[in-house]
């Protein structure tokens, strides 16, 4: 294939098997370029299958219907798509379960990475990553059956189902990507900012606060907006533990009461999945306009985070 | 090993007696006697692994940071023991101040860099003209003055070390410790630095590694060189060869290694 370049005097004594290593280099990068093509593929059939079953949705109920009606009531007889209903129980929810997730979630990083010794901090962190691992059914019984009774027993008016319980737990199920990941942002100040800080005769309180939290602070929000996300998107722990009841958009706020029982969007594709609705009926388109609307609010999430990132990086080289 | 005898005089302000520093298990440094006078310039030279940046840190009790580090023996600062119970650690470091061997400026404003110190310690004056005042000691003023909102990570790394010495200036410390401060810089920022530290002398303590014996000669008035026992770079403890003033280390060393080292020989 190429000309013999080699001039050297021993040049008889090398053979190598060009021709081989240039196929099994071609045969790499086709094999493993295939395979990074099929998830980027996966993700656009997903996107265009959610697009067109909209399109379709929206053929049949107005997008101004959509946006600003004020009940959500597409199984009945005489039905009504006001999605609103629907992102507010999803934005309570996740609001609650951030309420819980960001404080505990930073401040375990904190001490993770600043005041746990070493050995500690080893075996801590596995164990607190293990708690993602918990399936999320389980979470959402843990919901039911043990958080909703303390809370009817505490708070009066507390439904069965309900918004803060499912909230809650949501909030200890996403504790550990929220810590995790602060704590990685954490432990990437480098220690030479916090002993120029010491240095200067801080306290570690202070050090901590005004120096490493600053240095750090892009990627803590960059997790909190992570968690948020996976918040929004969570749904067995609303489906088993916040009930399937769609609150119409009042004025007295009546929507927005954590005690009483809320649908969130995901908890309505639950719904609608698993029941009967046929293939091409308006039920059944419905799911895909709630499934793009929940993704496109993913989505801007995402983005929002990674500009964040972006943004607020600090580069210490 | 104790070789200081003709150098102790009334003006000591730290004086270090048989201080020995361990690692966990590791001997870093070993028996060290060693007075150092106020207002002039005190240079460690020796090779990498001899401790001199360890001692350096014992000064500030920046070691008590580093996990399995141990001192042994008496570090006296101005008659206080600095490893006594009742010396705050916060304290002292506001008395020392401390210049590192990488430019490490916080990565807020060039304006907050040099405040927060100031308001950290409680400064009871004019904030904004202290950390005027600083810029300007550490000959940096001019090039910031207009930029002073900017984040001190856009400066070159010659500025920035600039920026952390004013920083260590701001707070009005008694002693500056600088850890081989130039070693991250190139030569036209290293002879500024040099100039500084030239015209700051006058007013403070310093106390500075180099591994350059030029810079040693040139700015310091002292001159304390180590070795490690094994002459091996970080296999064995270091330790004290000799100290005295610049000029007779440099110039009537007293010990065949110092002559070694300071001829180049090797090191």
């Amino acid at each position: 294939m190429s000309e013999n370049l080699a001039t050297s005097r021993t040049a008889s004594r090398w053979k190598p098997r060009r021709k081989w290593s240039q196929w099994s280099e071609r045969l790499v990068y086709v094999l493993f370029g295939a395979f990074a093509l099929l998830s980027i593929a996966t993700t656009a059939g997903i996107i265009a299958s959610l697009v067109f079953e909209a399109i379709e949705f929206f053929k049949a109920v107005p997008f101004t219907h959509f946006l600003f009606d004020g009940e959500w009531t597409p199984l009945f007889a005489n039905p009504q798509y006001g999605i609103l209903v629907l992102i507010s129980a999803t934005l309570m929810t996740a609001a609650i379960a951030l309420c819980v997730a960001i404080p505990l979630g930073l401040m375990a990083a904190i001490y993770l990475s600043e005041f746990a010794a070493p050995k500690l901090r080893r075996w801590l962190k596995p164990s607190l990553e293990l708690l993602a691992g918990i399936p999320s059914v389980v979470h959402g019984y843990f919901a039911l059956i043990f958080v909703t009774p303390i809370l009817q027993a505490l708070i009066p008016g507390v439904e069965v189902f309900n918004a803060l319980s499912a909230g809650l737990v949501m909030g200890i199920a996403i504790l550990p990507t929220v810590a995790s990941l602060s704590e990685d942002a954490i432990f990437a100040v480098p220690q030479s900012l916090r002993q120029g800080a010491y240095a200067l005769g801080t306290t570690r309180r202070e050090a901590i606060q005004n120096v490493v939290l600053p240095g750090a602070l892009s990627g803590i929000v960059a997790s909190c907006i992570l968690g948020m996300a996976r918040a929004v998107g969570e749904t067995m722990i609303v489906t088993i533990a916040a009930g399937q009841n769609p609150r119409p958009i009042k004025p007295d706020l009546s929507f927005l009461d954590p005690r009483l029982s809320v649908q969130t969007m995901t908890s309505f594709i639950v719904q609608v999945s698993q029941g009967d609705a046929p293939v091409n009926s308006i039920e059944y388109k419905t799911i895909f306009a709630v499934g793009m609307t929940l993704f496109i609010i993913t989505l801007l999430l995402n983005i929002i985070s990674f500009w964040f990132v972006n943004r607020f990086r600090e580069s210490y080289e | 090993m104790a070789l200081t005898a003709a150098l102790v005089d009334t003006d000591t302000v730290l004086s270090v007696e048989n201080l020995s520093v361990y690692y966990d298990r590791f001997l870093a440094l070993t028996q060290v006697y060693l007075n150092i006078p106020q207002r002039c310039v005190t240079a460690f030279i020796g090779s990498s692994g001899c401790g001199k940046s360890t001692l350096l840190r014992c000064f500030n009790r920046m070691n008590d940071l580093t996990m399995g580090c141990r001192v042994q023996g008496k570090i006296s600062y101005r008659g206080t023991d600095l490893y006594a119970p009742r010396v705050d650690p916060v304290e002292l470091r506001r008395q020392i101040g401390m210049v590192f061997q990488k430019p490490n400026p916080f990565p807020k404003s060039i304006y907050e860099n040099i405040a927060y110190p100031i308001r950290i310690n409680g400064y009871q004056g004019d904030v904004e003209e202290l950390v005027e005042q600083s810029l300007r000691d550490a000959a940096l003023w001019d090039e910031v003055k207009d930029k002073l909102k900017q984040n001190a990570l856009s400066l070159s790394g010659g500025q920035q070390q600039r920026l952390c010495i004013a920083r260590a200036l701001a707070i009005e410390p008694d002693i500056l410790l600088m850890d081989e401060p130039c070693s991250a810089l190139d030569p036209i920022s290293t002879a500024r630095i040099e100039d500084l530290i030239k015209q700051l002398r006058t007013q403070y303590t310093i106390i500075i590694v180099t591994h350059n014996m030029q810079q040693a000669s040139r700015i310091s008035q002292m001159t304390a060189f180590f070795n490690s026992s094994s002459g091996e770079a970080g296999a064995g403890a270091g330790y004290l060869v000799e100290y005295g003033t610049t000029e007779q280390i440099f110039t009537d060393p007293r010990q065949d290694l110092t002559r070694d080292y300071v001829s180049g020989r090797f090191g």
